[in-house]
């Protein structure tokens, strides 16, 4: 933080050049625009935990990812039925797979296709249906071991937001 | 505020209870913006920046350790962090010198500035005693994240004059708090 000053062993004392700054009010509307950022950001923070267990992340490296969903700068877009695509990185246990975020199309289908690495789908906006009719909604995760086959349905209001390892798959039915 | 409701207040805030992210912000943001101000120079890069750090404390708020320090201190670190980021990019530059010491309060509107508490004014009163040049050597240490070297090429004085006076300083800041404990109570 600091050059060759060691600020961080006087911190308090330091912060008395802040004390003696006189206070500026901010204005009202960066209080409404906060609290709306907070009001966005907190439908994310019931699945911080279960992120950060699927993906093998830190709770802190989980909630930074959450927090960057409503960031459009953070985004590459998407081709098709995939609106968007945020790349993030797995901690060890679930590395090298590669994972992200990804922004899916209402009714978007994905076609009868078989596994051949293990493949996980948090939802954490809208929902997936799996072939078999089982309905995965936020905080639910979808989890296929290698040689599993299924075929997806992507249920969103108008979109919905998933947390995903990508991993290989085989098409078996367009 | 005692450290103890620190601690609660930021476990309430860690649960996710917006009435007391809002509190924390309407207690410490006239500090963090005048700090950000004296920083940034810009009014609007100021208050972005407030809004980052207020919504950085939302999302890691189970951080603060009131063991560790004054949620004061907790909070001024990560808005200094985050300014000297901002200057350290090419892109943003201070709108007005850090010289100009008096400037920032003669542009805001003073409906909008909180009254003066008897600790900030005694903490002021502190620091008009130091030498000018003791004080020169604090701001642009804490506000510029100035090594003392740089401090020194810019001063134009010897680096050991510059440490010698920065120890000094940093007594006379230490006293200050000690002499000002009160003024947490209002974030400032």
């Amino acid at each position: 933080m600091v050059g060759d000053i060691e600020m961080t062993r006087d911190l308090e004392a330091w912060s008395v050049l802040s004390l003696a700054l006189q206070p500026v009010a901010p204005p009202p509307e960066l209080r409404g625009r906060l609290m709306g950022s907070i009001e966005r950001s907190a439908r994310f923070r019931p699945f911080s935990r279960d992120l950060a267990r699927w993906f093998d992340l830190t709770e802190r490296a989980a909630r930074d990812l959450l927090a960057r969903v409503d960031d459009p700068a953070a985004w590459e877009p998407g081709v098709g039925p995939i609106l968007g695509f945020m790349h993030f990185a797995p901690g060890p246990r679930v590395a090298p797979a590669h994972c992200g975020l990804v922004r899916m199309k209402d009714r978007a289908r994905v076609p009868l296709h078989r596994h051949v690495e293990r493949e996980v789908t948090l939802v954490l906006e809208g929902g997936v249906v799996d072939g078999d009719g089982t309905r995965y909604g936020p905080g639910q995760a979808l989890e296929m071991p290698p040689g599993s086959a299924h075929t997806l349905r992507v249920v969103g209001n108008p979109e919905a937001l998933l947390a995903v390892v990508q991993a290989d798959i085989d098409v078996i039915a367009g | 505020m005692p450290a103890k409701d620190d601690q609660e207040l930021m476990g309430r805030i860690a649960a996710g209870d917006r009435d007391s992210i809002a509190g924390l912000y309407d207690r410490y943001a006239p500090l963090l913006l005048a700090t950000a101000v004296r920083m940034l120079g810009g009014r609007r890069e100021a208050q972005d920046l407030l809004h980052d750090v207020f919504l950085e404390v939302w999302h890691h708020a189970d951080e603060f350790d009131a063991a560790r320090g004054t949620l004061r201190t907790w909070l001024l670190v990560r808005l200094r962090s985050r300014a000297l980021d901002l200057l350290g990019r090419a892109g943003v530059t201070r709108t007005r010198p850090l010289e100009d010491v008096a400037g920032i309060e003669e542009h805001v509107d003073p409906r909008e500035l909180p009254a003066a508490t008897a600790d900030r004014i005694a903490i002021r009163q502190g620091l008009e005693k130091l030498e000018p040049v003791v004080r020169e050597i604090l701001e642009l240490t804490y506000f510029r994240d100035l090594t003392a070297q740089a401090v020194a090429d810019r001063l134009g004085v010897p680096v050991g004059t510059v440490k010698s006076r920065l120890v000094r300083g940093l007594d006379a800041l230490r006293a200050l708090l000690h002499d000002g404990e009160g003024s947490e109570r209002d974030g400032g």
